[in-house]
């Protein structure tokens, strides 16, 4: 089975067009720490507080990345990770500069989901993409031509779009939106004495901050966000309250969908720690499969939210599945984790 | 509406932005010093940087992502933006005063009034950005309450020079409206994990990497520097110009004059924490040789201002010594990694 992962491509794709730098999108999925299940709100406000509200879920859903992906994969590299904003139009002569002048060099942006042509796609944040001008020549680096050229926007290994500029411009556009935290991203790899061998050290602490984010938060992510949904319907069981759950369950899982498969990225997460136990990086291969059966347990959620008549017991049944498949990949992290002691 | 004034603690410093963040951190009820944040912010770095085709040379002693790796590494939620609009970022600035909270900012130097009066004129162009503390405001008046880390008192801004400040300025001293969306949960990683996450990082960054942008760190990077600090007058035909180089890194290296031993002080005080919480007493004798680390690096220093001040001392000696040290304080630097390393990996 294919899957593909928003962040983990771009960031790959980035790395190698501009610092000739081959990182496996599987390993980039691993440095940044992504593996995530978190409550978010859906219409993002960037200035919002974390901690949900569980008596307002109409206004979240879940989210499998991490919102500190870019951070953490920065971070763990020891990259150089900077936020860069112009104004828009300058922004725009700057993406175009970076390929033209800088061996074909893509950019990494942050952009709204609303480009996503599907309605079901439109909550999926942070979306990162990898863009550039595919038909520049030299003359065009002027703003008033720029604004008539194609840009591509490449958002996974299968989706790429050809947009207007000035159209992409509504997609990305900061200045009345604020939606995001910058126009483009810059993460300038180190170089190192040997990425091959230095690469254990990085995963290593790359799955140590994996681990904490996924067990601390105050019990708002991982397992502990499914025990909390549970707690939540089994002390509201109105017909209201199930179907918030409801909502939240499906619209979620379809969210992942438009790019990629409805398993809450967990296949290709066990993708990404298959490769780590090829490479020797990590000695327990347990997590592999238990990925991989989360993800069938959230394909078999949707299906069952699909096909079933939706009650009580339904949605609990659903809840304890997932807590139990969700446990089970921190158990596994935490085996990894005690294998180096 | 009568607002609460904050209870803000200021403990003045040597780093401007590990002062900073100290204080937000306690705000927020976790208690973490100078020297832990510069520690669990994986703040010791080595660099040098030689671009002899534009005589840029530089040695710098700090990590660029000393705040993003706080957070990181202890579980803080924190977001950098860019905000669009200078007012809109005093809008959010004035939102978490409202709710109890200061807020750690950078301002462009020329705007920190004391920093100025500390610094000879010649070189505030070699001043990056400055963080402060915004705790207060006042409407009426058209004014904010700063702290700044080489002094005891609040200051008092204006609300538009503030705003200059935060958008004005050439490269690094430029903050462009940047801010910190942070958010404390109740529970941050457990000490420990923290600890080691940084000195895994830091360790990684002195022995594994050879440079990062335009400085050769680690052994590379020391050796480098140790050869072509004799170089460094072949390439200025005016001896002011050598004189305001050294001028330059020795602002590097002191945090424009505020901290000793090129940051290494207060390294040494994180790995006594270290010792403490991950109660392994190897950090203890580690921490000595960062401490004698520190004071080659204020003789370091203390060079670089002799040959600026002083003509009767000629460069060839001068560079010599420079070397020496450099030299001296690579082999104790690596040495205090390696054993670093050997502990936590």
């Amino acid at each position: 089975m294919y899957t593909c992962h928003n962040f983990s491509f771009c960031v790959s794709e980035y790395i190698a067009s501009k610092y000739n730098l081959l990182i496996d999108e599987h390993i980039c999925f691993i440095l940044g720490s992504s593996l995530n299940l978190q409550l978010s709100l859906k219409n993002r406000n960037q200035y919002n507080d974390i901690k949900p509200d569980l008596l307002k879920l109409d206004s979240y859903f879940l989210e499998s990345n991490n919102p500190l992906a870019i951070e953490n994969f920065s971070s763990n590299i020891n990259a150089v990770f900077r936020i860069d904003q112009n104004n828009d139009l300058n922004d725009i002569i700057w993406i175009a500069s970076d390929y033209l002048n800088l061996n074909n060099m893509k950019t990494i942006v942050q952009i709204s989901s609303d480009i996503l042509s599907e309605d079901r796609g439109k909550y999926f944040n942070p979306l990162y993409a990898t863009v550039y001008f595919p038909n520049l020549t030299n003359e065009d680096l002027v703003l008033e031509k720029l604004q008539e050229e194609l840009i591509s926007v490449s958002l996974t290994n299968k989706t790429e779009i050809l947009i207007n500029c000035k159209d992409f411009f509504r997609y990305w556009n900061v200045k009345d939106n604020e939606l995001y935290n910058s126009n483009r991203y810059v993460v300038i790899p180190p170089l190192y004495r040997d990425f091959e061998n230095s690469l254990p050290k990085i995963v290593k602490n790359s799955l140590i901050r994996q681990y904490y984010y996924l067990t601390e938060k105050d019990g708002w992510t991982g397992p502990r966000l499914i025990k909390r949904l549970r707690d939540n319907v089994k002390y509201d069981s109105s017909e209201a309250n199930i179907n918030r759950h409801v909502s939240l369950l499906k619209t979620s899982i379809e969210c992942k969908n438009t790019l990629s498969y409805n398993d809450m990225d967990r296949f290709y997460a066990s993708q990404s720690f298959r490769i780590l136990f090829d490479k020797n990086i990590i000695n327990e291969r347990e997590i592999v499969d238990v990925l991989e059966s989360c993800g069938r347990c959230w394909i078999a959620c949707y299906d069952k939210l699909n096909t079933q008549s939706i009650d009580i017991n339904l949605i609990l049944d659903i809840y304890n599945d997932l807590y139990e498949k969700e446990s089970m990949i921190i158990d596994s992290l935490y085996k990894i984790m005690s294998s180096w002691k | 509406m009568e607002i609460e004034t904050m209870q803000y603690l200021h403990q003045p410093g040597g780093s401007c932005a590990c002062v900073a963040w100290s204080g937000v951190f306690k705000i927020h009820g976790v208690n973490l010093s100078e020297s832990d944040v510069f520690g669990l912010g994986s703040g010791i770095y080595f660099g040098y940087c030689a671009v002899g085709s534009t005589k840029l040379f530089d040695v710098s002693l700090t990590s660029s992502s000393i705040v993003n790796d706080l957070f990181l590494n202890t579980g803080v939620y924190g977001k950098l933006f860019q905000v669009s609009n200078g007012h809109k970022c005093l809008d959010l600035i004035f939102e978490s005063i409202d709710r109890g909270f200061p807020v750690a900012i950078e301002l462009n130097p020329y705007y920190c009034d004391g920093l100025m009066d500390l610094t000879p004129s010649d070189l505030h162009q070699f001043l990056p950005a400055h963080w402060v503390v915004a705790t207060d405001y006042n409407i009426v008046k058209g004014t904010i309450i700063i702290y700044d880390n080489r002094q005891f008192n609040p200051i008092e801004i204006s609300i538009d020079r503030f705003i200059k400040g935060r958008e004005t300025g050439l490269f690094d001293q430029n903050p462009r409206n940047s801010f910190f969306n942070i958010f404390f949960f109740d529970k941050l990683y457990p000490l420990d994990v923290s600890i080691q996450l940084s000195l895994r990082k830091a360790s990684l960054n002195f022995l594994g990497v050879e440079k990062i942008l335009s400085f050769y760190t680690g052994e590379y990077g020391f050796d480098k520097c140790e050869r072509q600090i004799k170089l460094w007058d072949s390439f200025f035909k005016d001896e002011i110009q050598l004189k305001q180089l050294l001028q330059k890194i020795r602002i590097s290296i002191t945090g424009a004059g505020g901290v000793k031993g090129g940051y290494r002080y207060l390294f040494s005080r994180y790995l006594l924490r270290a010792s403490d919480v991950l109660e392994n007493s190897r950090f203890v004798d580690i921490s000595d040789i960062f401490k004698e680390s520190a004071e080659y690096w204020t003789k370091f220093s203390d060079k670089l201002n002799e040959y600026s001040i002083d003509t009767r001392h000629n460069y060839w000696g001068t560079s010599s010594e420079l070397s020496l040290l450099i030299r001296k304080i690579k082999e104790l630097e690596i040495k205090g990694f390696t054993e670093i390393s050997k502990i936590i990996n």
